[in-house]
């Protein structure tokens, strides 16, 4: 953020809402297949949605390299337990796991967080210690909530912005929260939530993307591909080797779990939280 | 509750989802998964990954560990061992309704101490939250103690008791003493002639590797077992001969 553009273009992915599961394990082996940094399962917003956790927990089975981001609110949660699923899915998954903070902040995030912290450095009764010292943070970016918690906590803001100037715009505002918590920009990533059109080809949906790159808008994109698998196939087919060509995104894995994937460093503690 | 020939007898295997200290974490799991596959490929029923480990090791959550063990297996049963105070049970609900989707319909949960009254508000309040997901129905165990030296598991359905799997611990063998240990089981089986056994394999993966490996081809030679069925993908209730519950109503005992 602000400063020379990290060294390549980061990438997610919106599952698709869908309850048929062969489909949702395709479409990860084709992200991952794309070398998609991570992928971002669906929130359960109906009551028979599915659990995200247990759903990316099936596919840490069927990948080996793309992270895994579970949507969830710390609401109504026992923070042990809170914790405990998610540093299961890191175990799970050597190292993989995101978390999407959705809803009200509150004292259970601190709470989840210090005991993810206690399991990776003293180890916890009853808990496998996690593979990353905590998982990647994930946070929707609301310009008018007027709080402090993204810019406190998120390893990845999610943000919303209309045009290039105004994701320009968000981005360095972000910046200046992120210094203002005493925390350094660098180590957080901007992704504008991007749904290509059907019109785009795939050259002028990178060239959209390294523009904003270059234009420090963005580090990266949430792509969301609501609806059917053939756009997402198209993107990782014809879009993601575009990439490649210019030189903006990496065509392998580097085996490392998914902070070292994306470039951030382990949090370290700050004053009245987890977060530096 | 009559007594059955030991060929139809059915094999839960349990097995902690242990991490071992000395080596990563991924290992450990790498090795249950392992022996999940070999208890599949074997014609083992179910495989039962437990919320604790009687030695205290750590361990990790059993329905995340399972649903990592669906994607790598076609025919065998998941079941996660949970007691009441581990996890709210709409909560519960809802991770097991989507390890049966994920697993296409293989997922169960054995519920632990399930003869106290806490025990079965749980249990209802569980089933109660089933009701919002109506394709996936997972079936239910329960264990129970009458008396310090009687465990009893029975898989229910609905509320209505059906055959208890008569738990069995393996201790640690080495192949070469594979054949006296399946000796033993053998005498087991045709003497108490059960419904079902629930083996546990304190020892860890490498136990039930032995048992499906070795074991359990010897007890299918000598007529103790049917021999194998084809392994084709079904779900863990059609598998047990249990049909679709049609009334969710909750179960008291």
């Amino acid at each position: 953020m602000l400063h020379a553009p990290p060294g390549r273009l980061t990438l997610g992915v919106l599952l698709p809402g869908r309850l048929d599961y062969p489909f949702q394990e395709f479409l990860a082996m084709e992200l991952e297949r794309g070398r998609v940094d991570a992928l971002l399962a669906p929130g359960p917003r109906a009551p028979d949605a599915p659990d995200p956790v247990t759903l990316l927990s099936g596919l840490s089975g069927a990948t080996e390299h793309i992270g895994l981001v579970a949507p969830g609110s710390p609401s109504g949660w026992d923070p042990h337990r809170l914790a405990r699923r998610h540093v299961s899915l890191d175990v799970l998954s050597s190292g993989r796991a995101g978390w999407h903070i959705t809803g009200p902040e509150g004292t259970a995030v601190d709470e989840t967080l210090r005991l993810w912290d206690a399991a990776h450095r003293d180890g916890m009764p009853g808990m496998a210690p996690p593979v990353q010292r905590q998982p990647v943070l994930f946070r929707t970016d609301d310009p008018t909530a007027g709080d402090t918690f993204t810019t406190r906590y998120a390893d990845v803001v999610l943000t919303s912005p209309h045009d290039l100037p105004s994701a320009r715009r968000r981005y360095a505002e972000l910046a200046d929260g992120v210094r203002a918590a005493a925390r350094n920009p660098e180590h957080v990533l901007i992704w504008p939530v991007l749904t290509p059109s059907r019109g785009a080809t795939p050259a002028n949906l990178a060239d959209r993307m390294q523009h904003w790159y270059e234009e420090r808008a963005a580090d990266g994109f949430l792509l969301s591909f609501p609806g059917q698998a053939g756009p997402l196939v198209d993107f990782v087919d014809h879009v993601v080797p575009e990439l490649w060509r210019r030189g903006l995104f990496p065509n392998a894995y580097d085996g490392r779990d998914l902070r070292g994937t994306l470039g951030l460093p382990d949090p370290t503690p700050a004053p009245g939280g987890v977060h530096a | 509750m009559p007594e059955r020939h030991p060929s139809a007898v059915r094999l839960f295997a349990a097995l902690s989802a242990t991490v071992a200290p000395d080596r990563p974490a991924r290992a450990s799991l790498r090795a249950l998964a392992d022996a999940a596959v070999t208890a599949d490929r074997a014609g083992v029923d179910a495989l039962v990954v437990r919320g604790s480990d009687p030695a205290g090791r750590p361990t990790v959550e059993p329905v995340g560990v399972l649903a990592d063990v669906a994607a790598r297996t076609v025919a065998l049963g998941l079941v996660a061992e949970v007691s009441p105070a581990s996890c709210a049970p709409d909560h519960l609900a809802r991770e097991l309704a989507t390890l049966d989707l994920v697993s296409e319909g293989r997922a169960g949960l054995l519920l632990n101490d399930a003869g106290t009254p806490d025990a079965e508000a749980y249990l209802a309040a569980v089933r109660q939250s089933f009701e919002g997901t109506p394709e996936q129905h997972p079936i239910v165990l329960t264990s129970w103690s009458p008396s310090a030296a009687d465990w009893h598991v029975a898989v229910e359905d609905s509320g209505a008791p059906l055959p208890r799997l008569m738990p069995v611990t393996l201790p640690p063998t080495p192949s070469a003493r594979a054949e006296d240990s399946t000796g033993l089981l053998e005498k087991l089986i045709r003497t108490e002639r059960p419904h079902g056994l629930l083996l546990d394999f304190p020892a860890g993966p490498a136990s039930l590797e032995i048992f499906a490996r070795v074991m359990l081809p010897l007890l299918r030679e000598r007529g103790v077992l049917p021999p194998r069925a084809e392994r084709v993908r079904r779900t863990l209730r059609g598998r047990l001969g249990l049909t679709q519950p049609a009334d969710r109503a909750t179960a008291v005992r």
